[in-house]
């Protein structure tokens, strides 16, 4: 392995932790398990820095890695079933300008997304967490364009009907 | 029902290429129904970015950047001496910067614990492969042995 390539890999975790760690608490539904995923992803990353293609986006990278390690590993133990993401008194926040669209809102539809599949929560997180186009994500599911837009469509249904 | 809110959710992603947008956007100037539940689909979307936003205000960054530094698999190659100016030690023991003594224990200790784990806070990064025995801990012995310090 490069150290070149290394240091390139080392570098570009620190930017992607927070985002890696929101994809692995969306997955997992459980904080503790969301720490473990990154941790085994940055592991990864660094073991196999080679393997990086220079050029090309590391976080979405970074993303692949933490998605494999989930379904090949850590799903497979059967710890699906966490504590939730959705605690609301971490939710609030009392930043004047944001409070109004917040505190109202957030904390209910971070519960209706946990409270989705995890096909589903992992689509709108790739859709209108990271900003992937349909076509992006469907590339990252393995899943028709048509598939995204359904399981996006049942989101925003299940949050409709909470209103 | 399914496949039209597949549609319409589309429509406010902006995801329809131009023939099919302007199709539904003729519907939805004759449809009351579907205009409704269009307004119905993108009001409930609405809040969903920024709460997803929040959740990244709560990652545990110091302990991620943490367990970044102790994970690298070629840590251990760098001179212990490097290690610990990344690093300082401060969970299992009293090390002083200035004195030497105690600089050569925690260093041992650290070097010995470079592929095993550490503690950050009060969560462990790793479970440590081989838990420091300080009761029968040996500083000379450490020191003699090792001549990177």
């Amino acid at each position: 392995m490069s150290e070149a390539s290394r240091r390139e890999v080392r570098a570009g975790l620190e930017p992607s932790l927070a985002r890696l760690w929101r994809y692995a608490l969306v997955l997992s539904r459980a904080r503790d398990v969301a720490d473990d995923l990154v941790q085994a992803t940055c592991l990864r990353a660094i073991e196999r820095a080679d393997q990086f293609v220079p050029g090309t986006r590391m976080d979405r990278w970074l993303f692949a890695i933490l998605r494999s390690i989930w379904l090949s590993e850590i799903r497979s133990r059967g710890i699906r079933e966490g504590g939730g993401f959705v605690e609301p008194e971490e939710v609030l926040t009392t930043d004047g300008a944001r409070e109004t669209e917040m505190n109202i809102t957030a904390p209910v539809a971070l519960r209706a997304i946990e409270q989705l599949p995890e096909a589903q929560r992992e689509t709108v997180l790739l859709v209108y967490g990271e900003g992937y186009t349909y076509a992006e994500a469907a590339a990252v599911l393995a899943v028709a364009v048509g598939t995204v837009m359904s399981r996006l469509a049942t989101a925003r249904a299940a949050l409709a009907k909470l209103k | 029902m399914a496949d039209e809110d597949a549609e319409l959710v589309a429509l406010i992603d902006s995801e329809h290429d131009e023939g099919s947008r302007g199709a539904l956007l003729v519907r939805l100037a004759t449809d009351e129904r579907l205009r409704r539940r269009y307004d119905e689909l993108r009001t409930a979307g609405a809040p969903i970015a920024g709460s997803l936003e929040e959740l990244l205000r709560q990652a545990p960054l110091e302990w991620l950047r943490a367990a970044i530094l102790v994970m690298d698999p070629f840590a251990s190659r760098r001179p212990i001496r490097q290690q610990r100016t990344a690093t300082p030690c401060g969970w299992h023991c009293d090390w002083a910067p200035g004195g030497r003594r105690s600089r050569m224990w925690c260093g041992g200790l650290w070097a010995a614990e470079a592929s095993g784990g550490l503690a950050f806070g009060r969560r462990p990064i790793h479970e440590p492969l081989h838990q420091p025995d300080l009761q029968s801990f040996e500083p000379g012995r450490l020191a003699a042995g090792d001549r990177t310090l």
